[in-house]
Order: structure tokens, then C-alpha cells, then sequence
């Protein structure tokens, strides 16, 4: 039996909504989970990779936490929250097209999108995103090729790269992106070097060559970049080309070739460009929080490179300035998987708090520590300069909307 | 002073706003024309691009928005691709009971010289097939032309740069400055004046906060309007269609729909874009300036466009929006010099017909600067027309709709 | 196996909006064309972003150019309801529930 009003809508049933959702069907609330996709996990069902001499298992942590719900909760799935309105006094109404929810509070987590990589020969067939590629292939087991390319040097597409290599898939090669307008968003080669060398300060296991080539002064970098080998070096599986930029690629039906062009150590073009045949590229942009529905309610905004883009001020509770509506995961900053687990679970408090219930202080303090623990345990940050962004978001933040 | 020698400052770079600097600065005129934000980001960016006389009243309102018609269309050409196209358009009826007040409006614009024409159920099928069957007739004006709103405003503005006007977008305008008794200028924000010897008041539905300081009261309020935007995909027809039943007030007959159709104001517009979608419109709400777009509004939209276009049901809406129509009592725009203050002109309260008259206010606008003899009279338009009454009423329309 | 010969001598410019095929070099023309003064006024008449997928996937393109061509982006890409698309039978199926929200107004 659904009630009338439910305690919580959550939308986004990824790792932040589903241990927000836990924790809230854990306190006795009525929680309605909503998500677009058929199945729960969002992209942490597709996470699979090894660490150290263990395996983090996306799939099975999706498991894990649908259980933590367990009858808990009302599921929406292959559902969209269309639009959100209303209030904290009110109640809000969440759109869900065929039906309109009623909710006492709100969470928004709905993670993460893909950032393009607009290039000559994109459109073409052949040519995928690269978290496109690994849900093709974690989900539904179909292979991307068997020669391929990754054009653009990010934690996405190593991740990605490792799990093709794992299953002995393909021949892969890590590129730099081509320059220009269309991908003026990545910032310059150089720019996109030193973020890969912010990364491997945090030494995840297929940085620490990169850290050891890079992770020096500016004038070795440049002496280690002038040496770099051109057919590159081995990193999660790939060869990670460093020097090589891919310029277009080029094909009839489905991509065939992708031109290539080397690049000196400052970053700029040397001798002329040449043509490898591929059978598949997947394009590595990043990713950036989606937060369409929390501009929909008005909630407080701002812009942080080192959390990928646009993401709401939250309080110490993760409650937006739109009293009632609450934010978890990626939709608060590119990170983990763990991390977005853990504010889901504070988040969840936060709205137990705002629907009454007494939160003792060690829970609180509990739940913050949670996502402390989490920031340490990642095996790699997915932006440089994600601690100088986590203050300013949190500077902003006490000023805009409170602590 | 020569008029020509006259410097005009435009405040609101909307259509109107841009309009008035398009015929001022090709008459040799020096403008500047000042917006707070971009050009043409208020409620000319949020509306459709309809140019009609269709639904105006006969006589006055038509005679103005025919007008009207006929100066775009001298325009458009050397605007760039704004997307003029004059297809013509169409009031599709909803019942039997409209179909004599229908045949009424035609014979009073037949007789006001405006070439409109009364289809049979038959004709309407044949020229609408997507059309619901048992919609009885339908009216056609020839003249109804259509263009993408943004494109007017920033080919007029381009047009104007051309001919010597200075666009100050993203300048804030504090207040207009006075001297001498008389018009001074305008205080800009950051403290500094920008001096002119006539001031132009075109922002819309912002036009009294301007207006207020001097003791100048114009009863302009904001009408919210929902707009709704399909996918590309099926389109229902090439021509604009809207609905008569919104004109049923005129004839003293009450509309019979549904319930949140006539909460939220809700009439049909259907405008087909050249990019392959569909507009469809419209609603009419007072509920001060949040434009920020309500489902349940967007939902109304639906329900009346499916009374009209059943076939709809299958296409998709893409996203949906809502504008501030600048709404005054007597549906007619306040265009003229302010008596009390000399040197200050007034060009707002368009409400939906802002795109449709913004023509005809640039030239009336440059008629008074210039002192010459304006084409049509003007005092229906006069700043000062509204009695006390009026205003009051207004006063309390705004209350009671609050 | 290339559309030319010269090897790189492809199209160098990308489609960066695929839902409206915008191009960079669309977004310069605009630029030269119009007066243009924000990414709102670049996406309306480019149409850039304002395909079906509203800017989801473009959208960080955009602001960056934006950015770079001295525009503040916020707001300009903001989502509007419907968050994805509704066919309209399905826009009309939901509905209040109870007629409490509509007293509010």
C-alpha cells in the first residue's frame, strides 16, 4: 500500500540514493526510490576492478545495498522524475508522468552524465563513450572491438581500459584529445597533463608509472614528457600514449582509422600526422554532475572545476536552499562510488531530521566520518584540486545556505 | 534644436525596445539603447512569433496591427533570417455555438477592410486534416505572418548598429535622471549618467518600477503565459491555428471547458517552427514575476491542444517555458510622451502582441521624436488614458488574482 | 578508407550539438550575424542544446565556450519540465492526487 504522502522521494536509486533510502526505510519512513534505468545500481553496477588483491565488485555493493532497502521502500524504475514542485510546508509534488508522487522531502541523486568529446569522425558508428562501452560490456557482454583507441587521458577511461584488458578484449591505446573549440572544455594538452599528474599524487595502481615519469619538477616533467616513449607506456592494460594526439578519426560505414599526431613535451605538434587503423574508439570526456531537477526547484548553484561542473550549496546535512529538497552522490561532485554511498547515508539523516526524528550527535558525527573514511579509500580521485573545491563548495555554501 | 539633433536613450532592449533604436537610428537619430541583461532576454525570448491581426478587435486594434503587418513585411528582407513567413492563420471553433458569434467577427473585419474569410466545416478539414471532426468551422486572415522572435530582436539590433545606434546590454538602469524640468537622461547602476534629450521607457513589463519615481503611474502587471515545445516528429499541419473560443468573452458567452483549462487561462495556439517542432500555447496567469514553468500548466496546454488536435496524443513535449506578458486593462499599449515629465516617452504594455506590434510602436515611437504627423491617431495609446477607475480596477484585478 | 586523401585533411570541425547538428564554426557565423551577448541568446539562434536532449550532452561544450568568450553560462542551459520527453497522453495521465497542492495558490 503506498501512502498518500510519502515521507521521502529519492530520486536517482545509484549508491547514494539507495543508502539514503536504507536509511531512511531503516528509521520507519515511507520512501518512494525512483530511477531511470530498469534495474538499481546506476553506473556502480558496471564498477568492476581490482585493488590490490581484492576486487571492488559494483554489482554486488548494488546487491548489498538494494537488500539495506530491502521492503523498505515503493521502486519506480524505468521511470523519470519529470519536474518537481511545491514546498516544504506544502509538500512537493514529483512528476513522474503517468503519476504525481507527493513527498514531505526530497532527495536528488541522480549521479552523473558523460562529458562529450566532440571530434572530427565522432557521429560515426564505432565510435562510442567510453562509460557507454563499459555498460555495453559489463551489462550485456558486448565487446567494443578488437583494436580500438581511448582518446582522452582520465580515471574513466583507465578504469575502462583495465576491465577490457582483464577480459583479454582488445588492443588498446590511451590518446590525448584533439585541440581546438569543440574541446576547448578539457583545457589544453598541457592542462590535461597536469590534471593526470594531480591524479597520480593519489597513486591508484595504473598512475604510479605515470606519477613515476611525471610527479617532478617542471623541468623533469618536460625532460620525462621529451622521452616518453611514442609507442607509449603499459597502464591499466593500455599503452598509454601521452605524446600521441588523435586529430579525426576516419571511416565509411563504422570508423576505420584514427589520424594521429605526435606532440613535443610543451604540447605542441610535431612532424605530420598518420593514420592507424582501429575498429572501435571510445571517447573519454570525464564526467560532470547532473543536476537538471535541482535548477528546476531553484535550488543555489555553483561552479567548481574540481567537482566537474555545476553543483547545489548544501548544509553540513546536505539539505539544498530549497528547504526539504536534499542532494547526495555525483550531483554533489565527481567522486567515488563509496563516497556518494556515504553521503547518501547522511543525506538520509538529514531529511530523518527534517521529518522529526531526534539525530543523537554520534550519529551525525558518524555519518560525516563515513564520507571521510571514503575520501581516503578511493582509489583514485576522479578531478585534481577536488580538496581545494570541497572547501570553497563548503565556504560557499555556509554563507549561501547555512550550516 | 533639430529633432535630428537629438539624442534618444532606449531603456529595455526587447522588441520593442529594439524596434524604436531600429527606426530612430536609420532616421539619423543618435540612440543609445540600454538593457539590464541581454538583448532580448525577457519576454521576447519567451514567447511565440506570432504577427496577427486575427484575434484583435476590429477597428482600432486591428487597424494597428495591420499596420503593423505591413511594415515587417517591408522589413524582413534586409533583417537576416529571422524565419518570416507569412502563412496566414486560422480559429478553429469548438462547437456549434460558436459558429454565429464566429460569422459575426468575420463581417465586422470584412467591414473594417481586413480580409478575413468564414470556413465550413468541409473547407476547414480540407485545409486542417489533423484537425478533430467534429470541430464545425473555422476563420482565416491571409495576412498573419510569423518569425522567431529572438532573431527580430537581434536583427533589429544588428540593423541598428549599422545605422550608428549604441547597444549597452548588461547595464543596469537605476533611474531615469531629470533637470531643468525636464528629461535628463538615465542613471546607470554603476553610478555614472547617461545624458539624452529624450528617454524611452520599452521595458515591458518592468515599465513602472522606472515609472513609479517620477509619480508616473501606468497599470502594467505581469501575465505569466506557459508555452509548450515538441520534439521534431510528426507536425499537425503547416499553418498557425488557434482557437475562436477566447474571443467568446466579447460576444457576452461564457467558454464551457475543462477545469484547469480555464484556472491557468488556457487557450490553443499551435504554431508549427521551422526547425521541425511545434509550438503550442497559450495561458494566462497574474502571478507576479515568477516565470519559473508549472507542470500543471504544461498539462492544461496538452488537454486543450488534444480537444483540437486528438492525433497529438502520440507526439512528445520536449520542454516547456513561461514569459510575462505586459498586460494592461484595456488590452491596448501605453505609447506616448509622459505629459507630466517632457522629454520622457513611454512604449510598453504589449502583452502577447509585443512581437506583432512591435513595428508599428518603433514607427509611432520615431513619428513623436521626429514630429511628424503619426499614421494612425494615438490618443487610445495615450500614457494618461487610464481614469482613476481604471487604474483602481486594475489595482484590484491584481489583488483579487494575487 | 578516409573521405580524402591528405591524411588529417578531414572536416576539421566537429559537430559539437548532434541533436541540431551545430557546429563551432555555426556558433561563430551566429556570433557574426547577430548581436550576440550570452550562450542564451547563441543557443536560440544557433539552436545549439535545444535538441531532445536539452543540453545534457553539448552542455559542458557550450559553457566552456561561453566561458571563454566572456559570458557567465549559469542559467543559460537551465533544465525545464518535463526533465525528459513526455509523450502528452502521458503528460495528461498524472495528476493531483487530492486537490491540497492546488490551495496553495
Amino acid at each position: 500500500m503506498s501512502p498518500a504522502v510519502y515521507d521521502a522521494v529519492v530520486v536517482g536509486a545509484g549508491p547514494a540514493g539507495l543508502a539514503a533510502a536504507g536509511t531512511l526505510a531503516g528509521r520507519g519512513h515511507s520512501v518512494l526510490l525512483v530511477d531511470e534505468g530498469p534495474v538499481p545500481g546506476g553506473r556502480l553496477k558496471a564498477q568492476w576492478y581490482r585493488l590490490g588483491s581484492t576486487v571492488w565488485d559494483g554489482a554486488q555493493e548494488v546487491r548489498r545495498l538494494v537488500n539495506g532497502v530491502a521492503g523498505g521502500a515503493t521502486w519506480r524504475l524505468g521511470t523519470s522524475a519529470q519536474a518537481i514542485s511545491g514546498s516544504a510546508e506544502g509538500g512537493f509534488a514529483v512528476d513522474l508522468g503517468r503519476e504525481t508522487a507527493r513527498a514531505r522531502t526530497v532527495l536528488i541523486a541522480t549521479g552523473a552524465t558523460e562529458v562529450p568529446l566532440p571530434m572530427p569522425g565522432w557521429t560515426m558508428p564505432g565510435v562510442l563513450a567510453v562509460g557507454a562501452a563499459q555498460t555495453l560490456w559489463r551489462g550485456w557482454h558486448i565487446p567494443p572491438g578488437t583494436r580500438g583507441v581511448i582518446v582522452g587521458a582520465n580515471p574513466l577511461g583507465f578504469a575502462v581500459a583495465q576491465e577490457l584488458a582483464d577480459a583479454e578484449l582488445a588492443s588498446l591505446a590511451v590518446v590525448m584529445p584533439p585541440g581546438g573549440m569543440a574541446t576547448a572544455h578539457l583545457g589544453s594538452v598541457g592542462a590535461q597533463w597536469d590534471r593526470l599528474l594531480a591524479l597520480a599524487a593519489g597513486a591508484p595502481p595504473w598512475a604510479k608509472p605515470v606519477a613515476r615519469l611525471l610527479q617532478a619538477r617542471p623541468r623533469w616533467r618536460r625532460a620525462a614528457l621529451r622521452w616518453f616513449p611514442s609507442r607509449g607506456i603499459r597502464v591499466a592494460g593500455a599503452r598509454l600514449q601521452l605524446t600521441r594526439q588523435a586529430l579525426a578519426l576516419e571511416g565509411g560505414d563504422r570508423v576505420e582509422a584514427v589520424v594521429l599526431q605526435r606532440l613535443d613535451a610543451g604540447g605542441e605538434p610535431v612532424g605530420a600526422p598518420w593514420r592507424e587503423a582501429v575498429d572501435f574508439v571510445l571517447l573519454a570526456g570525464g564526467l560532470r554532475p547532473l543536476g537538471e531537477l535541482l535548477g528546476q526547484v531553484g535550488a543555489a548553484m555553483g561552479y567548481y572545476e574540481g567537482l566537474g561542473g555545476d553543483v547545489p550549496l548544501v548544509t553540513s546535512r546536505l539539505a539544498t536552499s530549497r528547504p526539504g529538497v536534499f542532494s547526495a552522490g555525483s550531483t554533489l561532485g565527481i567522486e567515488s562510488a563509496r563516497v556518494a554511498m556515504a553521503q547518501g547515508g547522511l543525506a538520509g539523516l538529514g531529511m530523518a531530521a527534517q521529518l522529526g526524528d531526534v539525530i543523537p550527535d554520534d550519529a551525525w558525527r558518524g555519518a560525516r566520518a563515513a564520507i571521510h573514511t571514503a575520501r581516503r579509500q578511493v582509489p583514485f580521485t576522479f578531478q585534481p584540486g577536488l580538496e581545494g573545491a570541497h572547501d570553497r563548495h563548503r565556504r560557499d555554501s555556509a554563507r549561501e545556505v547555512g550550516p | 534644436m533639430t529633432a535630428r539633433a537629438t539624442r534618444v536613450v532606449v531603456v529595455g532592449a526587447g522588441v520593442i525596445g529594439a524596434a524604436i533604436t531600429f527606426v530612430l537610428s536609420r532616421a539619423g537619430v543618435p540612440v543609445t539603447l540600454v538593457d539590464r541583461g541581454p538583448l532580448g532576454g525577457g519576454t521576447s525570448s519567451r514567447c511565440d512569433g506570432n504577427v496577427l491581426v486575427i484575434d484583435k478587435d476590429p477597428g482600432y486594434q486591428g487597424a494597428l496591427a495591420r499596420l503593423s503587418q505591413d511594415l515587417l513585411h517591408a522589413w524582413a528582407g534586409e533583417l537576416g533570417d529571422i524565419e518570416y513567413r507569412r502563412p496566414g492563420s486560422y480559429l478553429a471553433l469548438a462547437g456549434e455555438d460558436e459558429v454565429e458569434p464566429a460569422r459575426t467577427w468575420v463581417a465586422d473585419q470584412r467591414r473594417e477592410g481586413l480580409d478575413f474569410s468564414y470556413l465550413d466545416a468541409a473547407a476547414t478539414h480540407r485545409v486542417m486534416p489533423d484537425l478533430a471532426a467534429d470541430v464545425p468551422g473555422s476563420i482565416y486572415s491571409p495576412t498573419d505572418s510569423t518569425l522567431n522572435p529572438l532573431a527580430y530582436v537581434a536583427g533589429l539590433v544588428a540593423k541598428s548598429r549599422h545605422a550608428g545606434a549604441e547597444t549597452r546590454p548588461h547595464t543596469p538602469v537605476a533611474a531615469v535622471a531629470t533637470g531643468g524640468g525636464r528629461v535628463a537622461g538615465v542613471h546607470l547602476e554603476d553610478g555614472s549618467i547617461l545624458a539624452a534629450d529624450v528617454v524611452v521607457v520599452a521595458a515591458g513589463v518592468w515599465t513602472p518600477s522606472l515609472l513609479e519615481p517620477l509619480g508616473v503611474a501606468v497599470p502594467i502587471r505581469p501575465r505569466r503565459g506557459h508555452l509548450v515545445v515538441s520534439t521534431k516528429g510528426p507536425r499537425f499541419g503547416d499553418v498557425k491555428v488557434m482557437e475562436f473560443g477566447y474571443l467568446m468573452a466579447k460576444f457576452g458567452r461564457e467558454r464551457v471547458v475543462p477545469a484547469d483549462v480555464d484556472r491557468y487561462g488556457v487557450a490553443l495556439v499551435y504554431e508549427p517552427t521551422r526547425a521541425g517542432n511545434f509550438i503550442l500555447g497559450s495561458s494566462r496567469e497574474f502571478v507576479g514575476f515568477d516565470t519559473t514553468p508549472d507542470p500543471d500548466v504544461l498539462r492544461a496546454i496538452v488537454r486543450r491542444a488534444l480537444r483540437f488536435y486528438p492525433a497529438m496524443a502520440e507526439a512528445t513535449v520536449l520542454r516547456g517555458f513561461a514569459g510575462l506578458r505586459p498586460w494592461t486593462p484595456d488590452h491596448l499599449p501605453v505609447v506616448g510622451w509622459v505629459p507630466s515629465v517632457p522629454g520622457l516617452l513611454v512604449a510598453a504594455g504589449h502583452e502577447g502582441d509585443g512581437i506583432g506590434l512591435a513595428a508599428v510602436t518603433g514607427k509611432l515611437v520615431a513619428d513623436l521624436v521626429l514630429e511628424q504627423p503619426p499614421p494612425l491617431a494615438m490618443d487610445p495609446l495615450a500614457v494618461d488614458r487610464f481614469a482613476t477607475e481604471a487604474s483602481q480596477e486594475a489595482a484590484l484585478w491584481d489583488k483579487t488574482r494575487k | 578508407m578516409g573521405q580524402d586523401a591528405e591524411v588529417g585533411g578531414a572536416d576539421r570541425d566537429p559537430v559539437v550539438c548532434r541533436c541540431e547538428a551545430v557546429r563551432v564554426r555555426d556558433l561563430l557565423m551566429a556570433q557574426d550575424a547577430w548581436a550576440i551577448d550570452s550562450l542564451r541568446q547563441l543557443k536560440l539562434l544557433t539552436r545549439a542544446g535545444m535538441g531532445i536532449c536539452q543540453g545534457r550532452v553539448c552542455g559542458s561544450v557550450l559553457e566552456a565556450l561561453a566561458r571563454a568568450w566572456g559570458w557567465d553560462p549559469a542559467g543559460a542551459l537551465a533544465s525545464r519540465p518535463p526533465a525528459r520527453p513526455w509523450t502528452m497522453q502521458a503528460a495528461l495521465a498524472a495528476g493531483k492526487p487530492n486537490g491540497g497542492h492546488d490551495e496553495e495558490r
